[in-house]
């Protein structure tokens, strides 16, 4: 079983560089290139690879643009940012895209190898080696802090696609019960469809 | 008599019709000034954004090289180290003037990841203590967010070059079409009276008005410098 790899790059010999030491690794493989973020979505969507490896600054679409996109047509696509900036801001911002990985281009080649593993394995890697990093660890909250436990249990419900009429069902309260717990879920979270709802839960990694 | 009447109220009407055809001119020519001094800011950008390019990929390349070789030949040797030190400080600073001239995170991310990623550049390293309060309700055009930003990197240029304070508060608030810029330091202050504008601070206010945007400055000696820039989408 190997890693299947989408990986954008607009410099053509960085992203050949890439895929040679990438490819060193047997366990994973570049299963598609592209040069900016409109081809890359096209590429997620038609190859589905298991994680995608991309660069934030391309042409066409930028990268933040392009993981919004991503993330809301494949809400479980694992991605790892790969980036010539290491400051705090720029992983900051990608953290809270829904990148699960942050690599600096100038790092060792196993360094990045592992940082693609990890993704692929549903773990972290915010790895950018920096002084930035080091001083001030990053601290993800989880969104679904601000609900309550009965809110949680629905927000999951709704999260697998249920209606309201399902979860009143599955967790035995009224049908009224049911779309108010649902309207405060959405206010607190400040998003107005199961759709929306679907997508931040996947940036947020609790679609698993 | 009556048509010594006539005659004036035809006089005036065509002396009221000609003010208003010099007014409108008067308009249009202020609003193609307007737009030649945008276009004169907008390639000032491009120019600052054409040199920071060539600075990171230039000097910052060949910079990287010698810092790596550097890096991969220093052992325990004192010299070695300390040269191995000094093209690290180089490169560093290169890529933070390139960064400072062009910033691209500002494409990148956009204006609030930006201003923070500022503050701590400009700030951190003086030990000046600093707010930055940012809460945007959409996304701000690209034009606007430009001019957002270097009036801040000015006015926080200036505070850290002359103001001595230790103390300075960044806010950026949006009301509906309005956004409000202030940035307040507790430094030394002037009168606004009696210094006369250096290039920094007139070319603030040039850029401002460029932009249909509002510049207020408030000082005086001994109680700090408050700038408000108001930006209207």
């Amino acid at each position: 079983m190997t890693i299947k790899i989408v990986l954008a790059d607009d410099h053509v010999l960085m992203r050949q560089g890439l895929v040679q030491v990438i490819n060193t690794d047997t366990t994973i493989s570049v299963i598609g290139e592209c040069g900016d973020g409109v081809e890359l979505i096209e590429q997620v969507i038609r190859l589905k690879p298991d994680v995608v490896v991309m660069d934030i600054s391309m042409p066409k679409m930028s990268g933040l643009v392009a993981i919004d996109k991503l993330l809301s047509q494949r809400p479980d696509c694992r991605i790892l940012v790969l980036s010539m900036h290491n400051e705090l801001e720029y992983i900051e911002a990608m953290q809270e895209a829904g990148a699960k990985g942050y690599v600096l281009k100038e790092s060792s080649s196993d360094i990045l190898i592992d940082a693609i593993k990890a993704v692929y394995h549903g773990k972290t890697a915010f790895l950018a080696n920096n002084a930035d990093t080091e001083s001030k660890p990053l601290q993800r909250t989880s969104p679904l802090n601000v609900l309550t436990r009965r809110e949680r249990e629905v927000f999951f419900l709704v999260a697998a696609g249920n209606t309201s009429k399902q979860i009143a069902g599955l967790l035995t309260m009224s049908l009224k019960t049911a779309e108010n717990h649902r309207s405060n879920i959405y206010k607190k979270l400040n998003v107005s469809s199961s759709a929306e709802l679907i997508r931040l839960a996947g940036r947020a990694g609790l679609l698993e | 008599m009556k048509s010594q009447q006539y005659d004036a109220t035809t006089r005036i009407a065509e002396i009221e019709r000609q003010q208003k055809a010099l007014r409108d001119r008067l308009d249009t020519e202020q609003a193609n000034l307007r737009e030649l001094a945008r276009r004169l800011w907008a390639q000032q950008e491009s120019e600052k954004a054409r040199l920071s390019r060539e600075l990171h990929d230039g000097i910052g390349q060949l910079l990287t090289g010698l810092t790596r070789r550097l890096q991969s030949l220093s052992t325990d040797n004192n010299e070695f180290l300390a040269l191995t030190e000094i093209a690290e400080l180089a490169l560093a600073d290169v890529r933070q003037l390139s960064r400072m001239m062009s910033p691209t995170i500002l494409d990148d991310l956009g204006l609030k990841p930006a201003l923070k990623w500022l503050c701590r550049n400009l700030l951190d390293a003086e030990n000046i203590d600093y707010t930055c309060d940012i809460a945007l309700k959409s996304d701000i055009p690209k034009e606007q967010a430009i001019l957002l930003f270097r009036i801040c990197q000015e006015a926080l240029v200036n505070a850290v070059k002359h103001s001595e304070a230790n103390r300075i508060q960044i806010s950026l608030h949006q009301h509906h079409q309005i956004i409000r810029l202030d940035i307040t330091d507790n430094g030394k202050g002037f009168d606004t009276a009696a210094v006369e504008k250096g290039i920094g601070l007139s070319s603030m206010a040039d850029r401002a008005s460029a932009f249909d945007a509002e510049l207020q400055l408030d000082s005086k000696p001994d109680l700090g410098t408050h700038i408000t820039l108001t930006v209207s989408l």
